[in-house]
Order: C-alpha cells, then structure tokens, then sequence
C-alpha cells in the first residue's frame, strides 16, 4: 500500500509540469510566477509574526484580508465590501510588491503582479506568517514590502474535528464554509470549501454628482476548495499534497461620478495544486523535492450596457506555470563553536502564456541556486545557565532568467535572543540584503501599451528590531513590545505613467522605503480567571517617498521636480490599530479601531484622514463534544465616510450575524 | 491672582480686535476681480481618474483646479469643455454626465444641471437658456436646452451620431456630429428660436471640430475615418479634411483634401480667427482666405489649439508621453512667448 502510495506520488510529479499546460488560449494577461524556497528553519533577523493555529481560531468569523488588517502593518486598498477587490501591501512598497505565499508559492496575479485575499476564510490555514521585509534569497522576485505565507501544518495523532460557518449581513451579504479535520499518527486530511455572495449595493454619497446613490453592478460570489493531505510514512519519509481551487465572479463597478451605462464583468478561477516529499536521510541531513502547478483563468467583458449585445471590449486569459523545488540541509552541531546548518537549493520554474495582446506566445523560464548557512550558538552564565543564545544566517541567491541578468542576491542576518527561557525575553535583530523584481507580463508585451525594454527593479534593504516581553510574577500579564526601523532603496522603480487614453510603463524613479513600526500587545490570557483581557495596538509612521526621476523626454520645466520627496501614493504617514479584546466565561467582545492619515492619490491632492471602528460580539456555547457560537459584527460603528481608494466609495455602518459550530 | 488673570485676559482679547481690525483684506483681491480677464485652461484629466480641472493662469503663474479650491470639492471625470457666457461660465464634464455653471468672478458653483449621459459642449441659447450637446452615437444623441437658472433641462433636439462642438451663426445652431464611439459625416442645422432642423449638411468623415470665420462661414474640421478588422490591424477609409459651410446657403465645399490623417489624437484640432483658420496637425498651420496651409509652429505632442481674439495670440496644449502637460503661448506670427505647466490632458484655453 505505501509503495502504491509512493509510485503515485511521483506520477503525478512527473506529469504535474506538462499536464493541462496545452490548454493555453487568448489571454489578456500573465505575469511571472515567483518561485519561494521552503520554510526557513532558524530566524533570519527580519521582523517575523506568526499566527498558530489557536490564534487563528479565535478568529474564525474573519477572512484573511480581515484579519491582517486586524493584526499586522499590512495597508489594505479596499474598493468597496469585504468581498470586493481589495490589495495589500507592507511598508509601503506596492501590492505588486508584497508577495502572498500559500505552502511556500506565489499567489500573486500573473496578470500585475497584485494579490487578493478577499473572502478566503482563516479556517482553511494553520499557520499565517507575515515576514516583513523578506528577504529575496528566501523568497526570491517582489519582497521590497515582505512577504505572507500561508500554510497548513500537520496534527499527527488520532483526531476528527469540523466546524460550520455561515452568516448574512447587511447589502444581502451571504457566507458560509465548511472545514473538516481527520488524522492518526500516520496521516492527516484537512479540508474545507466556502461560498459568499453579496449584493453589495450600499448607499453612499456621490460627491461629484452631488446626490445620495446606490453602488450598482458591484454584485459578487465566490466559491472554493483548500484540500490538504500529509503523510508520514515512517520517520524519515514525509508527504504532502495539496490543493486549492477558487472561483471569483463580480461585476466591477465604475467610479464614483460616472454616469454611463457601461457594465464591466470578471471572472477568475484558479487552481492550485502541489506535492512535496521530505525525506530524513539520518540525524543531520534531510532532502526535500515539492512541485506544483498553478492554473489561473480570467475573463473580462465590457458592454456600453446591460443590453447591448456587442461587447466593447471581451478579454480572455489562461496560463499555467510549473515549479520545482529541491533542497538540502545539513546540520553540524560542535560544543564550542554552535550549531551549523548548511542548506542548498535548486529552483526551477516555466511560465507560459498565448496571448493575442502580447502579439504572439510568450515564456519565460528560470532556475535558481541558494546556498544558505545558519548558525547559532548559546551563551551560558555563571552557573551555567543558558542566558542568550545568537543567531546568525547568510545566504546567497543566484537567478538565471532568460529574460533578464539577476545578480547575486546576498543577505545576511542576525538575531540575539537574551533570557529566552525565562520570563522577560529579548530579541535584538538585525537584517540587510539586495532586493530585485522583475516586470510582469503585462508589463512587457501588452500591444502598443507594454514596454519590452524594461529592465528589473532592484535595491536593497536594511532592518533593525527590538522585541521584549515582559511576565508579571504572579503570571497575571503578558506584554509583548516591537520596534521596528527600516530602510529599503527600490532603483529603476516601474511606473506606468499616461499618455492620453495610453499609458506606458517605464524604470522611471528611484524610490526609499523607510518607516518605523512598533506594536504593544498586552493579555491575561495565561490565567484561569473568568475575566480574560487582550490588546493590541501597532503604530507605524511611514516614508516612502521617490528619491530620484530618471531622463524622460520632458524638456522644460518638469514634473520630475515636483515628484522628487513626494511619497508614494496611498500611503499614509500615520497608521495606528488598536484592537481590545475582553472575554468573560462564554462572552466575547472584540473592537478594531482603525486610524489611517491622509494618503496623496497625485502630487497635490490627498484622500482625507479617517477612523474606522469594527465591533464583534460573540457567545459560545459548550455543548457535547461540540462548541457553538452566535456572534455579531458591526464594521464601521461610526458610520464614517472615507475612501481607501480614490473615487471608490465604501460602505458606511454596516451588519452581519453569524453562527458558527465546531465539532470536536 | 485673579486680577492678574483678568488683566493678561483683557490685554489678549484686546489685542486680538487690534489685530482683526487692520486687517482691511488687501491681500484678497475682490470677488470682480478675481478670475476676470484671464486665461482659462480646460484639463480633461485622465479618464476614469475623476482628476477633470480648470486651470488659470494668473500674472503669469498657473493656479490649478481653481474649481476645486473655490467649491472644496472636485469638478469629476474628464472635463470636456467650458463656454464663457456673461458672467457665468459652463463646464461639461463629459463622463460624470453633468454641466456646472459657476459665477465668473468668484468660480463658485451656482447650478449643476445632472442626467446627462454623455456632454461634449454648451453653446448660448438665450438669456435664459444654453445649448449642450449629448451623444456617444449609443442611441442617446441630442442637443438639449437647459435652462440656465434651474439647470434643469427642458427640451431636446435629436441629432447625427456624437453631436460634438457647436456654433451659432445667423440665428442657426451648428452641430458637428462627430460619431461618438461610431461614425457620422454631418452636420445639423437647428433653428435657434424654433428647434426645428432646418438641414442635415453632409461634410467629410467624422465631423469633430467647428469655428465661425469672419464672414459668418462655418469651418468645420473632418478627422477622417479608420477601420480595424478582429486583430485591431487599420484600414484607413479616408483622410483628414477641412469643409466650409456657407453660413446663408448652408452648402458645404470641401476647402482642403489632406492625404493623411492628421497625426494628434485630440479633439480641439482648429481654431479660427478673421479669415484665418488654424489647426494641427504634425505641427500648428494656419491657412488664410483658404489658400494653402503654412507650417507655422514646430513642434510635437500637440493636443488642442486656441486662439485669444482680443490679442490674436495663439495658445496651444501639449500632452507628451511621460512627461507634464504644458500650454504654450504663442504670438500671432508663431513666436513663443512663454510655456506654462498645467494639470493634466489640457485641450482648450478659453478666454474671457
């Protein structure tokens, strides 16, 4: 049976790279598929947070844009509902510019190299990992913001759980997922599915045409599947397979102001398929090999009305993209010197795309080689207690593209960990690498709007952190404190700059990122009492702004004046979170204030300040091996008007309830 | 203590009046004053970017969305045009469907006439009425009347496909029905008083620019028409052509046949002043009592051209790729006079 189990495996690792890459149609956009190394395994010095899988199920009514909107620096670009497109980006670098991982691959659009998490529930992941500033030897194209990853981790013991979710809310808002969980010592299958639909056809007012409107052809749903499966064969042999298939319909709307009849339409699929084998050979070396492959489809159409029978303009798009993976890592362990671990890496990756509006086919292959040594070593007291222990890792990428010259790519980090045993641990880290991002698709072959002669972006970054916890004797609280300083140089930054009705993209600027982040977290959640309080406040004061506008054909007086020490657009100088947290027996009630200052959508205008307050109220009830819970949100309890995104109204005061289940 | 309180108090409250009292708002010019007499530029702004702007240009300084600032909120998406009328001035913001009227002086609004599907320009009807021309070539083409105090529009005229700029001559509306997002070759002819169409003139393709000459002649540009087959591969139908109407007779002849399309992608491409017609197209010629054209200004990226009557000086925008948007003055003989950087897609400068 295991060997059936085995051939199977490398059957579908065989075939994974070919099959279903024949069906590549019309497709309006593709962009690179960036390859991700698996899971670092010793801090690297970059600011990391992490969210298990308790903390995840805390939050369960909250989907994954939500919830890092709640619970990092993340900046969210909302145009409309939860369920409607939405960005998100670290340190102000760009959505384009903050990948989105899931076990380890880029998710971000092949398209623009943007991502969109909205309506993916918590409940799919175990673990959610946002690695701010990641480093590009890791995580290899477009981590000038960071990177988030998300992934399951395996539970090997005896266990079968499932849980329900289903809400309606205000704009005839629906939600529901199902997940399920079973497992022995040897295997473990988790998986769930999700559908959400809404209307999405809040009122607001129309500042430029001076009326109260209902947002119309801003209609949604979405449906989906996260299927996982590990096996652990013996000791040394670990298998995973996974899987994700997702379907996104929505009518998109038009800008506030805009009085035509003109309706635009999109859908998307993607699928998303991997297998890894992890193999102990003994003690000190381990060899990993995982594949996958990545389907996405996209249609977009666009009428001068819902009546019209001709389409103005009708785009279709499918690519697939395979990637490989194989590592090695070898540890040495020495009394005086610390411990070595050694790892090597080979990456391997195709995208393809047949495109009438790129004029012809196009591919574009790379393979990669990352050689990395972590080393940490332990530093002991007087009576030879551990007091601090210090990592250190260097690493080194090199990328063939056949596209472009990637340089190395070099990072090195270090982390000192002081009284991590005890109760008030410190971690003084540090970090600082070279940085690149290479042009999507679109970027480069789009008919009379792309630019072929692009080049990479590429830079560097540098970081230094503090974080310090703090125990109560009597173990009553728990404070958590980070700061964060940050400094990253993007150089041949891509900007796509109009030209009339075209616009054209060009290595246009230099451009830092630079900010400082902090957070506090506070609970009494390690007591027994009845009366459980949490908060969360993180503060970030961000700088990213343009340094330098290369040579354009501008030859008076120019705009590039004007733009050099503007920051970028659509970040605010000021963000703060604040998320209180008060649970007594059964009840909970969670508030989220949000405050963003103003942010420049062009040189001279910006979007106003705001305040955002979401609500949560949840009972729970324990029943027989069963836990269920009626909860209420209200998310923007003040009812204030704002703009994430300009011309794009959002929602004021708006519900949902909900009813959730968790069988045990 | 309290004495002391009352006596800092007193001195602060004193000092205050003191302070607002000679304050006699010398620095602010007066509501006459303060937009009279110059030159307005007509920003479309990117489109689907609601970043449409009036620009002016004061003592040789630009102030930007002068609406903007005047009405603490934003004017819309792609501002088509602006007709001077008495003491009010008329902005069509083509894809936010509206007209706002605003007081000259002061630029603050003082009506917004909604429900429009698809502005292009606004023409005087009356006292009490102006023009606007609606149309994409959808089905939704007219000439409607608005009225002018109440922004409401009371009638309509239908029209050609694209009804685009308009002129009036001889008691006559002139309407050049460009064809929208289609194709048309005509113009129509509305009597001012009546409504009614007096006669549908065949022009050249695509009809898109009109002035009024001294004789009372109406100049009309044709762009010329370009087809695409599936793949977006061009077939050129026909050139680009200037026809005058006679503006007594309303028959047209075609006073220029050009053998190419003409090269900007603008809509604001002639301008008239006397007998003498400008336009561009690789660069700014003039063309007088319909002789021959004369390369009159070098240059590129050029995107709309105007013409100050009182000065005869000739403004022309430019929107090169990647860089700012400027207008440039130029005198009547072509020479330049100075550039000024304004917002962004400027196609008209509109004089008081």
């Amino acid at each position: 049976m295991r060997k059936r189990i085995v051939h199977i495996l490398l059957l579908l690792l065989c075939t994974a790279s070919t099959a279903l890459c024949q069906s590549v149609n019309d497709t309006i956009l593709i962009d690179m598929v960036t390859i991700t190394p698996f899971e670092r395994i010793t801090p690297s010095g970059e600011k990391v947070d992490s969210f298990d899988s308790l903390s995840l199920k805390a939050a369960t009514y909250k989907n994954i844009g939500e919830f890092l909107a709640h619970n990092s620096n993340v900046i969210i670009k909302n145009y409309g509902t939860e369920g409607m497109t939405s960005s998100l980006s670290l340190r102000g670098a760009g959505n384009s510019r903050t990948q989105i991982l899931w076990e380890g691959l880029s998710l971000n659009a092949i398209s623009n190299g943007e991502n969109n998490l909205s309506l993916v529930p918590i409940s799919c992941f175990d673990n959610i990992t946002i690695n701010y500033g990641a480093s590009a030897t890791n995580f290899g194209n477009g981590t000038f913001g960071g990177a988030i990853n998300l992934k399951s981790t395996p539970l090997f013991k005896k266990h079968a759980s499932a849980h329900v979710f289903a809400s309606y809310g205000s704009f005839k808002t629906y939600k529901t997922n199902v997940g399920y969980s079973v497992g022995t010592k040897k295997i473990q299958y988790k998986g769930g599915f999700f559908y959400s639909q809404s209307e999405s056809d809040f009122e607001y007012y129309d500042y430029i045409r001076l009326e109260t409107l209902k947002r119309k052809n801003a209609d949604y749903f979405k449906y989906g599947t996260i299927q996982n499966l590990h096996i652990k064969f013996n000791d040394k042999l670990h298998a995973q397979a996974a899987l994700w298939y997702q379907v996104n319909d929505a009518n998109l709307p038009s800008i506030m102001g805009n009085v035509s009849n003109e309706v635009q339409y999109q859908s998307d699929s993607s699928l998303r398929a991997l297998v890894s084998l992890q193999y102990n050979i003994n003690s000190k070396n381990k060899l990993s090999y995982k594949t996958a492959y990545i389907d996405d489809y996209e249609l977009y159409t666009h009428k001068a009305s819902p009546q019209a029978s001709k389409y103005m303009e009708y785009s279709e798009m499918q690519t697939c993209t395979s990637q490989h993976f194989l590592q090695f890592i070898h540890k040495e362990q020495t009394q005086n010197t610390g411990t070595f671990i050694y790892e090597a890496e080979l990456q391997g990756k195709i995208a393809q795309a047949d495109v009438t509006n790129y004029g012809g086919k196009k591919k574009e292959s790379s393979f990669a080689g990352i050689l990395q040594c972590n080393h940490f070593i332990d530093f002991k007291g007087g009576t030879n207690v551990t007091t601090g222990r210090l990592y250190t890792q260097l690493s080194i990428r090199k990328e063939f593209n056949t596209q472009y010259s990637i340089p190395f790519i070099v990072n090195i980090g270090s982390e000192y960990h002081m009284n991590n045993r005890n109760e008030n641990p410190l971690i003084i880290r540090f970090s600082t690498g070279n940085k690149y991002r290479t042009p999507t698709f679109n970027d480069l072959y789009w008919v009379a709007w792309g630019n072929p002669e692009l080049l990479p972006e590429y830079g560097f970054s540098i970081e230094f952190g503090i974080r310090k916890s703090f125990f109560s004797s009597e173990k009553w609280y728990h404070i958590t404190t980070d700061i964060t300083a940050y400094h990253s140089t993007l150089n041949d930054m891509i900007m796509w700059t109009p030209a009339g009705a075209v616009w054209h993209p060009m290595n246009t600027a230099q451009a830092v990122l630079q900010g400082l982040e902090f957070s506090l977290e506070q609970s009494n959640t390690s007591t027994n009492k009845p009366l459980q309080f949490s908060n969360k406040l993180q503060v970030n004061v961000n700088n990213p702004h343009i340094t330098k506008m290369y040579d354009t054909t501008e030859t008076t007086n120019s705009q590039e004046s004007e733009s050099v020490g503007h920051i970028l657009y659509y970040v605010p100088r000021l963000a703060l979170h604040f998320q209180p947290h008060i649970s007594y027996r059964n009840w909970e009630l969670s508030v989220f204030v949000n405050y963003e200052g103003k942010r420049y959508f062009n040189l001279e205008k910006t979007l106003d300040a705001y305040t955002s307050v979401d609500v949560n109220l949840k009972k729970s009830f324990e029943l027989k091996n069963a836990k269920l819970a009626v909860g209420g949100q209200i998310r923007n309890l003040t009812n204030a008007t704002y703009e994430q995104v300009r011309s794009y109204p959002l929602p004021g005061r708006n519900f949902e309830i909900y009813l959730q289940c968790l069988i045990n | 203590m309290k004495k002391n309180v009352l006596k800092i108090a007193s001195i602060v409250l004193a000092g205050s009046f003191a302070l607002t009292a000679c304050d006699n708002g010398k620095d602010d010019p007066q509501p006459s004053e303060k937009y009279s007499d110059v030159p307005f530029v007509v920003c479309e702004g990117n489109f689907n970017a609601n970043e449409g702007s009036i620009d002016v240009i004061i003592d040789g300084e630009v102030k930007k969305d002068i609406f903007q600032s005047e009405n603490n909120r934003p004017l819309g998406d792609v501002v088509q045009s602006m007709e001077i009328i008495g003491d009010q001035a008329f902005i069509v913001v083509n894809n936010s469907g509206k007209v706002e009227a605003v007081n000259m002086f002061t630029f603050k609004s003082e009506g917004t006439c909604t429900g429009l599907s698809y502005p292009r320009y606004v023409v005087n009807r009356n006292e009490n009425e102006i023009f606007v021309s609606n149309g994409s070539g959808d089905g939704n083409d007219y000439v409607y009347v608005v009225n002018k105090l109440s922004m409401q529009k009371t009638d309509s005229v239908p029209t050609g496909l694209g009804p685009n700029t308009m002129v009036v001559s001889n008691g006559k509306l002139f309407v050049a029905n460009s064809g929208g997002w289609g194709t048309d070759k005509t113009v129509t002819v509305i009597d001012t008083k009546t409504l009614k169409l007096e006669k549908t003139i065949t022009v050249g393709d695509n009809p898109y620019d009109m002035d009024v000459d001294a004789q009372g002649n109406i100049i009309v540009f044709c762009k010329g028409l370009t087809e695409y087959d599936a793949d977006w591969n061009p077939t050129v139908v026909s050139n680009s052509a200037i026809y005058t109407i006679n503006g007594s007779t309303l028959e047209a002849t075609a006073t220029k046949q050009f053998d190419h399309q003409f090269a900007s992608y603008g809509g604001n491409l002639l301008a008239c002043n006397g007998n003498t017609v400008y336009f561009i197209d690789d660069a700014v010629y003039s063309m007088t009592n319909n002789g021959e054209p004369t390369k009159l200004i070098e240059g590129t990226d050029f995107y709309g051209i105007s013409v100050n009557a009182k000065s005869d000086e000739i403004w022309v925008t430019q929107t090169p790729y990647g860089a700012s948007h400027s207008v440039s003055q130029y005198s009547a003989n072509g020479t330049l006079v100075k550039t000024y950087k304004v917002s962004n897609q400027p196609n008209a400068v509109v004089f008081d």
